[in-house]
């Protein structure tokens, strides 16, 4: 306990405390004596009254001495420093406020934000500062800022950039604040302060583990003390991905319940001109997906935006996605002249619903393709294994040289295999649907797609049922060779042992030959569901666009949500051009134009970690050891300036000299 | 009998008032004398006591015929004895009796105890007196005479407050030369423990003796005086406590109170009598239990 007296001339005073004692003891008057016939009844009464009498002169005196004491020290006028850990106002002193300006000081608590309740704590500790002291002040958000580019002595102007402060929408990176408040106090001269100004929010501050010099004091003040409950729009995903002119696809938006207690909530999704709305029941702490159905008649971009019933977070709320429509699927060809390539091609072609390509030998780009068609090769390329991804539909035709073979990703395959023709042991075969209720053969369920299984094959290849790695026989023929086997990895990988060629087969005549076709290529898009095409970012960051042709500046735009324009920088670099967004985004939609065209999307939307409101005890954020809590900023001055005592010192005399008189009323009645 | 010499404690105001009383305790008594007295004794006199069945040797005069004509039986008439009264009086002259003022307790009991003296002897009956302290101070055996009275007065004009009360000690050491029973009259402020005196009472109590207890308190021994701080000093003791009096008051009034009510239960399942008196009343009400 540290105490001080601002007027310690006047010790000498505390003589007057012992003034009741001496009176107690000295002003024993000396009555006048009176004869008496016999003191016996008078000593009887005294000494029965005297166990009552003695305890009740104690307490009084006890109370006149405490009274006397509580005076003088009125007049001592004690200051109490609850500790030494702070600078006194003597000494000079660096201080460096780092106050959390993330997403969740958003959070409203009775009548004000989380966020301005710290910048009141942080205006707090600057007023205990003298003009001999330095302070800053660094913003925690995205990128970390400090006010001024190094210690300042400027401090109102530190106190206007907290009044005009406002919160962002951006997740924070505590570790690089941290680092660059130690950064601007490593050089100070004199006693370092850090105090960091937070909600100590649990997501962000329980992955902090940054060490700070021991010289440096860290003071941790808790802002937002309560367990607000927040629901959130946490991912919007459509299925499937990239969905076709006319076709329908799903738009499944995730919403998420960081509270203890299940609530109802209302999901509203715009889809271009469209609303739709829908209630889902969220369970305590958990999650739930709201679906909406959208047909876009036209290619091209589809913006959707999906919104929550407002709370007490709004920002949250509400998120962003585009959907990239295209006309038509792509198909990627390997070249070929094997005949039931050619039927493949021809037959693709027919659908209309997919543009096919054939690149050059070394010209395997097929992470967009949403079909790689590889007839007659004896195994899958290297580059195509590496490139499968979910929802993509490989279709191998290994022809007649295949002898088997097991990829080298995924490991699947056929271990051993030969080609057969009519004529040879096993004649002509017929095909049987081997899984009946596979997604392929949903179509020919009804019977008006004929059978499958139709058709007579001379030709083959040959392999038994157990020789296929990893794999699923969906068709075979009616010695069990399998026809048509699928393996499920990164992507759909179907082994066509159904040769078209002449003398091989009838099955390319047949009418089930394209829809059967069809519906293989088609299977992907069902486990295509995704992020929608476009770049998602976070306020605070700065999308950038990789330009795939050299450009003029002029001929790039940067437009912003509520389509103005907004400023960017053009990289041009060894590795190929950029175009960056000179500011940090905010939440919204934003737009790469080129030539007057948007060609490319940004959708800034809520960072999901600073959804979860909970917040971290001070105890328990790991800023090294020497860092403690306090409750708040007018703490820190009370720790600096120390609690003048003497207000408290009067009340205790008055409560004294009233408990005196209330003693005394019982002294009289007893 | 002839006047009384003029005395301090007998005044002939009080005397002329005696006139008209005659002093009578109601105990019955032994006497030598033939006082006015109702002797236990069965003897021959004017007063007819009661009858007897006539046995073989019995004096023949004492035969009642007028019961023999009724009856044809042959009784005697008794008569009773009339003796003289021996008064015993205590007086204590212990230091607590000099409190009170304008006239102290021995003074106001020293008038009371010449006046008893004198109607005693008046009646032709014996008084004794015994001035007491923490023993016995002086003693004036039983006498009926007029020199007898005198020397009890100038007794009392040389009496003066002594020391402690011992009124126990007193009485013990006087039972001896107490040779005939009669009252005992004990005038003293009691400021002593009730049990010891009563104690000390019962041997005369079982002879037969007729016992008055007289109190006399001053007003301020019953009521203390308000004198806020103040020391009060011991007369007896020299003992001095200080204290103030208006916090005690209250409860000294209750604790005398209460001493003197049980004095006065105790007398009472005795059959002694008890009387209390202050001095700021007439000595003159403390004969009434005395006289006729």
């Amino acid at each position: 306990m540290n105490l001080l007296f601002s007027n310690a001339v006047l010790w000498p005073l505390v003589a007057l405390v012992a003034l009741p004692v001496l009176v107690h003891l000295l002003a024993r008057a000396r009555p006048a004596a009176y004869r008496f016939s016999s003191v016996e009844l008078i000593l009887r009464i005294l000494r029965q009254t005297a166990r009552i009498k003695k305890p009740q002169d104690w307490i009084l005196l006890v109370l006149r001495t405490l009274f006397a004491a509580a005076v003088v020290l009125v007049f001592l006028q004690p200051v109490y420093f609850p500790s030494r850990r702070l600078a006194s106002p003597l000494e000079r002193k660096n201080v460096v406020v780092v106050i959390d300006a993330t997403a969740s000081m958003g959070c409203l608590e009775g009548s004000q934000t989380r966020f301005a309740a710290a910048c009141a704590e942080g205006a707090d500790i600057l007023s205990g500062l003298t003009a001999r002291d330095t302070a800053n002040i660094v913003w925690l958000k995205a990128e970390p800022e400090s006010v001024f580019p190094d210690m300042g002595v400027n401090l109102g102007f530190l106190r206007d950039a907290l009044r005009q402060a406002r919160v962002t929408q951006e997740a924070g990176d505590v570790a690089m604040a941290l680092r660059l408040a130690v950064q601007m106090l490593s050089p100070a001269e004199g006693r370092k302060e850090l105090y960091l100004v937070s909600d100590f929010q649990k997501t962000a501050w329980s992955r902090v583990d940054e060490a700070v010099p021991p010289s440096v004091e860290v003071m941790r003040v808790p802002v937002g003390r309560e367990e607000a409950p927040n629901g959130a729009l946490t991912d919007i995903l459509l299925e499937p991905r990239v969905p076709l002119a006319g076709e329908e696809f799903a738009i499944h938006c995730r919403v998420q319940n960081f509270g203890p207690q299940p609530t109802r909530r209302s999901v509203f999704c715009s889809v271009g001109e469209s609303r739709q709305s829908q209630d889902v029941l969220i369970p305590a702490w958990g999650e739930t997906t709201a679906s909406f159905r959208h047909r876009a008649s036209t290619p091209g971009p589809v913006t959707i935006r999906a919104v929550l019933n407002e709370d007490r977070f709004t920002g949250d709320d509400t998120r962003w996605a585009v959907a990239s429509v295209r006309g038509t699927l792509h198909a990627v060809a390997a070249p070929t002249a094997d005949p039931t390539g050619k039927l493949w091609l021809r037959a693709v072609e027919a659908l209309g619903c997919f543009t096919v390509t054939q690149p050059g030998s070394n010209e395997w780009r097929t992470a967009e393709a949403d079909a790689v068609l590889l007839p007659g090769l004896p195994e899958i390329p290297g580059s195509v294994q590496g490139a499968l991804r979910e929802g993509q539909v490989v279709l191998w035709w290994p022809g007649p040289d295949f002898t088997g073979g097991v990829t080298r990703v995924g490991g699947f395959g056929v271990e051993g295999a030969h080609w057969e023709t009519a004529g040879g042991r096993s004649g002509v075969r017929a095909l049987k649907v081997t899984a009946a209720e596979d997604e392929v053969f949903r179509l020919f369920r009804d019977g008006d797609h004929g059978n499958p299984a139709g058709g007579s094959f001379q030709a083959r290849l040959v392999f038994p049922p157990d020789a296929v790695r990893g794999g699923e026989v969906l068709m075979a023929y009616d010695d069990g060779v399998p026809a048509l086997v699928r393996f499920r990895g990164q992507g759909l990988v179907y082994l066509w042992n159904l040769p078209l060629g002449t003398g091989q087969s009838d099955f390319a005549g047949r009418m089930e030959f394209i829809p059967l076709l069809a519906e293989i290529l088609m299977t992907g898009r069902a486990a295509d569901s995704g992020r929608a095409a476009g770049e998602e970012t976070v306020p605070g960051r700065r999308p950038v666009w990789v330009l795939d042709r050299d450009a003029m500046e002029s001929d790039i735009a940067w437009h912003g949500p509520d389509d103005a324009a907004l400023p960017f920088l053009l990289e041009r670099g060894v590795q190929g051009n950029r175009a960056v967004a000179r500011d940090p985004v905010a939440l919204g939609l934003y737009q790469w134009q080129y030539g007057g065209r948007t060609v490319r999307y940004a959708a800034a939307n809520f960072p999901v970690v600073e959804s979860d409101l909970r917040t971290l005890p001070p105890e328990d954020v790991r800023t090294g050891v020497n860092a403690v809590s306090l409750s708040d900023g007018a703490r820190v001055r009370a720790m600096r300036e120390g609690v003048p005592l003497w207000p408290y010192l009067l009340m205790a005399a008055l409560a004294l000299v009233m408990v005196e008189g209330v003693t005394l009323l019982w002294v009289e009645r007893t | 009998m002839t006047e009384p010499r003029r005395f301090k404690y007998l005044r002939p105001e009080d005397i002329r008032r005696l006139a008209g009383m005659r002093f009578a305790p109601e105990a019955m008594v032994e006497g030598l004398l033939a006082g006015r007295h109702r002797s236990p004794m069965a003897g021959s006199s004017i007063e007819f006591r009661d009858y007897r069945q006539y046995v073989p040797g019995d004096d023949r005069a004492l035969v009642d015929w007028r019961v023999y004509a009724r009856t044809d039986r042959y009784y005697l008439r008794t008569y009773e004895q009339e003796t003289n009264l021996e008064c015993h009086v205590f007086l204590d002259s212990s230091a607590s009796m000099g409190f009170g003022a304008p006239q102290s307790k021995l003074e106001y009991a020293s008038y009371f105890v010449a006046t008893l003296c004198y109607l005693v002897i008046r009646n032709t009956d014996r008084v004794s007196l015994v001035l007491f302290d923490e023993g016995m101070r002086a003693f004036h055996a039983a006498g009926s005479t007029s020199t007898h009275l005198g020397n009890l007065m100038q007794a009392l004009e040389e009496n003066r407050p002594g020391s402690r009360t011992r009124l126990a000690d007193a009485l013990q050491r006087a039972y001896p030369l107490l040779k005939r029973r009669g009252s005992l009259v004990i005038v003293s402020d009691f400021m002593d423990d009730p049990a010891a005196i009563f104690g000390a009472l019962s041997p005369f109590l079982h002879r037969g003796f007729r016992i008055h207890l007289f109190h006399i308190l001053d007003p301020l021994e019953l009521e203390l005086p308000d004198r806020g701080l103040a020391t009060f000093v011991d007369m007896e003791s020299g003992q001095r406590v200080a204290t103030h009096t208006d916090r005690i008051r209250s409860a000294y009034r209750d604790a005398m109170q209460g001493h003197v009510a049980g004095l006065r239960e105790l007398a009472a399942r005795r059959n002694v009598g008890y009387r209390l008196a202050t001095t700021d009343a007439h000595y003159f009400s403390l004969f009434d239990p005395l006289v006729r």
